[in-house]
C-alpha cells in the first residue's frame, strides 16, 4: 500500500511539473522549499512558503555562515554585483561579477564546486556586472547522463556559459562546448558586444534572453533583439525586436535588461522593454515605435507577440521599464483575474491583464509639457496609474532647507535657473529637473507578492537629476574624444550630447527634502495603499541620517508565508526584516556593503535561510564586496 | 586635577577606538572622513585635557574649559550619528571628568575666598 502511494506521490509531482507547476513544487514535496530562479519563481513573485522564521522570532535570527567570493574591485574595473542566488538541486548557486559560478553547501557554504567562465578582464561595455545565474532540468532526467541540470552564466562580452549543475563541468551539447556566442546574432549596428548580466527566464526547454548596453553613448546602436534558445544546444528558437527593421538605422536597444517573467500555464514571457537611443533627445526618433518602453508580452514557444502596452510614450527621460513583471491572480468583483504588477521608475505600478494586456485598475492619458528644444517634439500625453497610488508624487520635492542653508542658497539659485514642471519635464538646453529621474521611482529588482493574499510590496526612490542637453561642438570638449566623459554622454550622431547631474549642494548634500526612499505596501485585490514608510538609512562620510529620512535604494524585497519581509538595498550596508503587516523594522544585521538584490529564502533539512549576496553598488556607495551571508535562527 | 585626567584619557580611547573604525574593516566605517574628524577632535579633546591637567589657569585655562565642552558634545554628536557606542561612552568619560574639573575648580576657588 505505502508502494502505490509513493506511486502516486511522484506520479502527481509529475503531473504538477508538466503543468507548470515546475521544479519548485517538485522539491516542496521533498520538503525543502527552493528558490529556482532570480525573482524566487519564474513568475517572479519574490515569495517564500517558508515558515520557521516568523515576525516573533526574527530577532534571534543569526549569521549561518559566510563566504567570499574574491570577485571584487574598485576604481576604473570596478565590481557591480546584484546577483539573487538559487537553492536548488540541494545547493546554493550564485554568479560573481567576474563570472564565475559557485555552488556551495546551502547549510554550511562549504564549496561544492567553482566554474570560472574566464573573462578577468573588462573587455566591454558594462564593466564587472552579473545579477545571478538561470537553472533548467530535463522533465525527463536519464540516469547517469551529464547536464540533465544545467545553470548558466552570462557575461558582458556576450557567451552564455552552460554548466553541468551537479559537476561544475562545462556541457559541451550546449552552444561550441558549452559556450554560446550570442554575439553571432549581434549583426546590426553592433557597436558593442551585448553584455548578458541578467540570468535569462526559463520556459519548459527554453531559455529567454535579453541582454544590456549603453543607451546614452550613440544615436545608432545595437537594436534590443530577445532571444529564444534551446536550453539543452543553445539553438536559436526565435526572435523578438521591439524595434521595427525600417527604423534600425535612427535609434538602436530599446532592449530588454531587466528581468523577465514567465506564465508556464498560459505559455507567456512578459519583458519589461526599455528606451530607444539616444536616450535623451528623441528628435531624430519622431515615428512611433509601439513595443519600445513597454511591458510586452510573447508566446514563449514562437516569440510572437501576444499583447504590448506601451508604458511612456517617445521617452527622452531614460525611464526604460526595468524590472520583470509579478505575477499574480487579482481577485476583483467575484471573479479572478490573472494580472501582472509591473512597477516602474516612474513610480507606476501598473496592473495588468496579463492575458490580454489590459488594465485592471484604470489608465489615463494625461497631457504633459512639450519640449523647447530645436528638433525635438516630446508626447503631448503620457500613461497614468492612479490606481495603486504611485510610489513617487507628481511634483518635485520642495528644496530642502538645511541643505540650502549648508550652501549659502546654491540649492534655490540653482532649482530657479532650471525648467521644473513636474513630472515629465522635457529636458532643455538650460537643464531640467527630472523627478523621477532615470534612478527611479523603482530599479530593476521590481515588487514582491504573497500570491495568497496579494500583498504587494515594493521599494522606490525619491532622487531628484538634472537633465541637460548641450550642443555636440560644446560638449566636445567635456567628452575629451570619448562616448562619455565627466558626466557627459555623446548621443554621437544626434544634434546633442547629454549631461546628468545629481542635483545636490556643494558638499554633496541633496537639494531636495527627504524621504530618499521609501517601502510601500499595497492590497492588489483593491488597489489601495496599506502603509507607506522611509526605508533604510542613508550613510554619508560615514554618518547614519535619521531614519525618517530613508535612503535610495537598489534592490528588492522578498515575503515569507508568515507575514515577514527580507530586504537589503539601503545605502547603509544593512539588511532588514520588516512586519509585512505594519512596515515596521524587527531586525536588522549590518553587512560589507548595500545588498542589491533580494535574497534568496529556502529552507534546507527542516531549517530556513536567507541569503545576501553583498555586491553594493557604485550608483548608491563606493562601499562594494563579495560576501555571500546566510542567516538563520541558532 | 583627577577631571582634566579624566577628559584626557576619554579622549584617548574615543580616538584608539576610532582610528581602529578607520583602520579595519568590518564596521563599515572604514576610511570614513566622519571617523576621521573623530579621531582628530578625539586628539584634541585628549590633548586640552592632558594641558589642564598640567595645572593652566587664567584665561588660557578658561577658554580650553570652554573648547572643551564644544569638542565633548560635538565628538559625542558625532559618535551617535557614526553609531559608535563606545565613543559615545569614552565622550561620557570626558564629560565626566568635565564636570569633575569645573565642581573642583569651583571648590577650589571658594577655598581661596575663604
Amino acid at each position: 500500500m505505502k508502494k502505490i502511494f509513493a506511486l502516486l506521490a511522484v506520479g502527481a509531482a509529475g503531473v504538477l511539473m508538466l503543468s507548470g507547476g515546475g521544479i519548485a513544487q517538485m522539491a516542496e514535496q521533498a520538503g525543502d522549499q527552493v528558490w529556482d530562479a532570480f525573482g524566487g519563481n519564474q513568475q517572479a513573485q519574490k515569495y517564500s512558503t517558508a515558515s520557521q522564521i516568523t515576525p516573533d522570532n526574527v530577532k534571534n535570527l543569526k549569521k549561518a555562515w559566510e563566504i567570499h567570493t574574491g570577485d571584487v574591485a574598485h576604481g576604473k574595473d570596478e565590481t557591480s554585483w546584484g546577483a539573487t542566488p538559487l537553492f536548488v538541486n540541494n545547493t546554493v548557486y550564485v554568479g560573481t561579477p567576474k563570472y564565475k559560478i559557485f555552488a556551495v553547501e546551502p547549510d554550511t557554504g562549504k564549496q561544492k564546486w567553482v566554474y570560472d567562465a574566464g573573462h578577468d578582464a573588462k573587455l566591454d561595455n558594462q564593466g564587472f556586472k552579473n545579477r545571478g545565474v538561470a537553472y533548467w532540468a530535463d522533465t525527463y532526467p536519464q540516469a547517469g547522463k551529464p547536464c540533465q541540470k544545467i545553470v548558466y552564466i552570462g557575461t558582458v562580452i556576450g557567451t552564455l556559459h552552460a554548466v553541468d549543475a551537479d559537476t561544475g563541468k562545462l556541457c559541451t551539447g550546449f552552444g561550441n562546448n558549452g559556450v554560446l556566442d550570442v554575439n553571432q546574432w549581434n549583426t546590426v549596428n553592433n557597436k558593442w558586444k551585448v553584455g548578458l548580466i541578467q540570468p535569462p527566464a526559463v520556459y519548459k526547454d527554453t531559455l529567454i534572453l535579453g541582454w544590456a548596453g549603453l543607451d546614452w553613448d550613440y544615436k545608432v546602436e545595437n537594436p534590443g533583439t530577445v532571444f529564444g534558445i534551446d536550453a539543452r544546444t543553445g539553438k536559436l528558437k526565435w526572435t523578438f525586436n521591439s524595434i521595427p527593421k525600417e527604423l534600425m538605422n535612427t535609434t538602436g536597444t530599446a532592449n530588454v535588461w531587466a528581468g523577465i517573467s514567465v506564465d508556464p500555464e498560459l505559455g507567456m514571457v512578459y519583458m519589461p522593454v526599455s528606451s530607444p537611443s539616444p536616450n535623451y533627445y528623441g528628435g531624430d526618433r519622431l515615428t512611433e515605435m509601439p513595443l519600445v518602453t513597454s511591458t510586452t508580452a510573447l508566446n514563449a514557444e514562437t516569440g510572437e507577440v501576444v499583447w504590448s502596452r506601451q508604458l511612456i510614450h517617445h521617452d527622452i527621460w531614460d525611464l526604460d521599464i526595468n524590472s520583470a513583471p509579478t505575477l499574480l491572480d487579482i481577485k476583483k468583483d467575484g471573479q479572478t483575474i490573472p494580472a501582472l504588477v509591473q512597477a516602474t521608475k516612474m513610480g507606476f505600478l501598473f496592473v495588468l491583464n496579463r492575458k490580454t494586456g489590459e488594465p485592471v485598475y484604470p489608465i489615463e492619458e494625461r497631457p504633459y509639457p512639450a519640449s523647447d528644444v530645436p528638433g525635438e517634439v516630446a508626447a503631448k500625453t503620457q500613461p497614468y496609474a492612479a490606481l495603486p497610488e504611485p510610489t513617487v508624487p507628481d511634483t518635485t520635492p520642495p528644496v530642502s532647507t538645511l541643505a540650502d542653508i549648508a550652501s549659502f542658497g546654491e540649492c534655490s539659485r540653482w532649482k530657479a535657473q532650471l525648467r521644473d514642471e513636474g513630472r515629465y519635464t522635457p529636458p532643455s538646453l538650460r537643464g531640467s529637473i527630472a523627478y523621477p529621474a532615470t534612478v527611479g521611482g523603482v530599479e530593476w529588482g521590481g515588487g514582491a507578492v504573497d500570491p495568497t493574499t496579494n500583498t504587494y510590496v515594493v521599494n522606490s526612490d525619491s532622487v531628484v537629476q538634472v537633465y541637460t542637453l548641450v550642443k555636440q561642438a560644446e560638449a566636445a570638449k567635456f567628452l575629451d574624444g570619448k562616448t562619455h566623459n565627466n558626466g557627459y554622454w555623446a548621443q554621437q550622431g544626434s544634434a546633442y550630447a547629454f549631461e546628468l547631474q545629481n542635483f545636490l549642494n556643494r558638499w554633496g548634500m541633496p537639494c531636495w527634502q527627504p524621504p530618499y526612499g521609501i517601502l510601500s505596501s499595497y492590497d492588489m485585490n483593491t488597489g489601495k495603499l496599506l502603509w507607506k514608510k522611509p526605508f533604510g538609512e542613508v550613510q554619508w562620510h560615514g554618518f547614519y541620517l535619521p531614519e525618517s529620512w530613508g535612503s535610495v535604494t537598489i534592490g528588492a524585497p522578498v515575503i515569507t508565508k508568515t507575514g515577514l519581509i527580507f530586504i537589503g538595498a539601503s545605502m547603509d550596508s544593512r539588511v532588514r526584516a520588516v512586519d509585512l503587516r505594519s512596515g515596521d523594522v524587527l531586525w536588522k544585521y549590518r553587512v560589507d556593503a548595500p545588498a542589491v538584490a533580494q535574497p534568496a529564502v529556502y529552507t534546507y533539512k527542516g531549517k530556513q535561510y536567507v541569503v545576501f549576496a553583498v555586491g553594493g553598488n557604485g550608483i548608491l556607495t563606493p562601499r562594494l564586496s563579495d560576501q555571500l551571508v546566510a542567516f538563520a535562527l541558532p | 586635577m583627577k577631571g582634566a585626567w579624566l577628559i584626557a584619557v576619554g579622549g584617548l580611547i574615543g580616538a584608539v577606538v576610532a582610528a581602529y573604525y578607520y583602520f579595519v574593516p568590518g564596521m563599515n566605517l572604514d576610511g570614513e572622513n566622519g571617523v576621521l574628524l573623530v579621531i582628530i577632535s578625539s586628539l584634541l579633546i585628549a590633548g586640552a585635557g592632558a594641558i589642564l591637567a598640567g595645572r593652566v589657569t587664567g584665561a588660557l585655562a578658561a577658554v580650553l574649559v570652554f573648547l572643551l565642552l564644544l569638542g565633548i558634545i560635538g565628538t559625542a554628536v558625532c559618535a551617535y550619528f557614526l553609531e559608535t557606542p563606545i565613543i559615545l561612552g569614552a565622550m561620557a568619560l570626558a564629560a565626566l571628568g568635565w564636570v569633575m574639573r569645573a565642581l573642583g575648580h569651583a571648590a577650589d576657588s571658594s577655598v581661596e575666598v575663604a
